[in-house]
């Protein structure tokens, strides 16, 4: 089976997969959006979304970060750019990837960084229309249909960013 | 993590757990039996926290048999010791500390 869905909160995207599972679909890959799911035992796994250290559009040593987890009996489903999805059996027990305020920190840390990352990057695409939208242009149509288009990315990235401050305060108030 | 602040919990286990040659997995296993299951590690916060202690010179990769595709195995290394040492001069000082509320209390 497959799904189209955006999701730009990786915990929302989890909850959905763990909800998924409980109705007996397992998540195997996901493609620019395109999740494919295959029959599975209700509640059988549980699935976690991480990111790793990295730097740009690729984790650091993704290798080294598989054979870790595999050895740790979780299974690496699916690399996508930054993004690693986990899953383990539900009979295992509990499954939380990050089980301390500290690396939860850092983890929301680097997707707010990665976030920020892209936000500079796609400022950078739109120059281009910024600097011809003028009321002359035969194409002015194109061009703020681009523009929109670009905004709401830009609206998008930086609500993540936002979220991941929210998130990061709040943890580190529970520290203190 | 700072070098001269207290050992986060999770880096006190994993620097006590890795006292012998001891893979990834052992080390979760391991922590969760001598906490009575109080202190379980998430893979990532062990991955993460490993990788910091390796570049700091803590643990070390420690390799029986080079060859074989065996998994991973980390040991502690001397500065290590010295630095679960210290924390534990720390944390005998805080429960001896500690142990004045009920002496000198009302």
């Amino acid at each position: 089976m497959k799904r189209f869905r955006m999701y730009y909160d990786k915990d929302a995207e989890e909850v959905w997969l763990n909800e998924m599972c409980q109705k007996g679909w397992a998540m195997t890959s996901f493609f620019a959006g395109l999740y494919t799911f295959a029959p599975c035992q209700p509640g059988e796994y549980i699935y976690q979304i991480d990111m790793p250290e990295g730097a740009g559009f690729q984790p650091n040593d993704i290798e080294g970060y598989t054979e870790f987890m595999e050895d740790a009996g979780v299974e690496v489903v699916q690399q996508w750019y930054r993004w690693v999805y986990l899953r383990r059996r539900a009979a295992e027990g509990p499954f939380q990837v990050y089980t301390d305020p500290g690396s939860q920190i850092a983890l929301y840390r680097r997707i707010r960084r990665f976030f920020l990352f892209a936000l500079v990057l796609e400022l950078c695409c739109s120059a281009g229309v910024w600097t011809n939208l003028t009321w002359d242009s035969q194409l002015y149509g194109l061009y703020l249909l681009t523009a929109c288009l670009f905004l709401l990315i830009f609206a998008v990235f930086l609500r993540v960013i936002w979220k991941c401050s929210r998130r990061i305060h709040a943890l580190e108030a529970e520290t203190q | 993590m700072d070098k001269n602040q207290p050992l986060t919990e999770a880096i006190f286990y994993i620097l006590l757990a890795a006292r012998r040659p001891i893979h990834g997995y052992g080390i979760i296993q391991e922590v969760a039996e001598m906490t009575g299951g109080r202190v379980n590690l998430g893979p990532g916060t062990l991955y993460g926290a490993i990788n910091t202690l390796l570049d700091r010179g803590w643990l070390e990769l420690y390799s029986a048999q080079d060859y074989s595709r065996k998994k991973k195995e980390y040991r502690i290394t001397p500065a290590g010791r010295a630095a679960f040492r210290a924390e534990m001069d720390r944390l005998r000082e805080l429960t001896a500390n500690g142990e004045k509320m009920e002496e000198d209390g009302p």
